[in-house]
């Protein structure tokens, strides 16, 4: 049983920093709480793979997951996740751009569910909307603040850089981490 | 060189300098004035007092108080610091360090 919905929004920031906050999966285990288990399995320039756990929202549900991203040729993103139940979650995330710093954000989700799970179909777009909802208004402030942080000439692991005037064009996956970071796997 | 003075009103006290073009961070710890940058020199992010600590919430970096290098990551970082001398009881002058 296929279900497919989607969810579109607008936000104050350019097409760049919707990426980079995207591609920044490090803050996912300590910004949005319900990540409560973070593992980059493999990553490279195009693709991230990642093993979570996570809590769903509104119900005492956790789950472990498997989320494979990959950067399409135009630097949008595909999220096919497989969860428990035989689900599997394939999540287009289009980044159109508005303006310099103005970006709608278009999430194409197709969900292949077993047919057990019919007498709750209606409810899973609606589910899946609320958890969108939770995330959103976590990442905003993150969003605004790395618009702010590019607009002053910030580099990453350094901090403002008086000679760099340029404003963030483009992103390179993937980002750094520490030797420490909590996606490593020891 | 570049300097502003700047009023706060009570602290630590963040704002976001035109004349720096960077978010200024005061604070007083026993008696001594600092002035950091805002965004913590990972990713950016907003950088807060805590449990006697500069916390960035992000990413949990933590950075010392009065040496401003990061105590919990294995890096080589430091938050950007300004020269700040208080001139009367809510005004400070702020100068680049470097």
């Amino acid at each position: 049983m296929l279900i497919e919905f989607e969810i579109s929004r607008e936000v104050d920031v350019s097409r760049v920093v919707c990426l980079w906050n995207t591609w920044d999966h490090e803050h996912l285990y300590f910004v949005h709480k319900q990540f409560e288990f973070a593992k980059m399995l493999y990553e490279d320039s195009h693709v991230a793979f990642i093993r979570t756990r996570v809590k769903v929202p509104f119900l005492p549900i956790h789950l472990n997951c498997l989320h494979t991203m990959t950067s399409l040729k135009n630097g949008d993103v595909m999220v096919i996740d497989t969860l428990p139940f035989g689900v599997l979650s394939k999540l287009e995330m289009r980044y159109i751009e508005l303006s310099p710093t103005k970006t709608k954000l278009q999430n194409l989700y197709s969900l292949d569910v077993p047919m057990f799970f019919y007498p709750i179909k209606s409810f899973i777009p609606k589910m899946i909307k609320k958890w969108n909802d939770v995330n959103w208004a976590e990442d905003l402030p993150l969003k605004i603040r790395r618009q702010q942080a590019i607009n002053i000439g910030f580099r990453d692991f350094y901090g403002k850089d008086e000679n760099s005037k340029d404003s963030r064009t483009s992103l390179k996956l993937p980002l750094p981490r520490t030797k420490d970071s909590i996606l490593n796997i020891e | 060189m570049k300097s502003e003075k700047h009023i706060f009103e009570k602290l630590p006290y963040k704002y976001m300098s035109e004349v720096f073009q960077d978010e200024i961070l005061i604070y007083e710890l026993n008696q001594t004035i600092f002035a950091i940058s805002g965004f913590c020199p990972h990713f950016g992010g907003p950088l807060e007092l805590k449990d006697d600590k500069i916390h960035c919430y992000w990413h949990d970096w933590d950075f010392d108080l009065r040496k401003h290098n990061c105590l919990n990551k294995k890096v080589n970082l430091s938050i950007r610091q300004y020269k700040i001398k208080r001139i009367s009881s809510n005004e400070v002058l702020i100068e680049n360090a470097n």
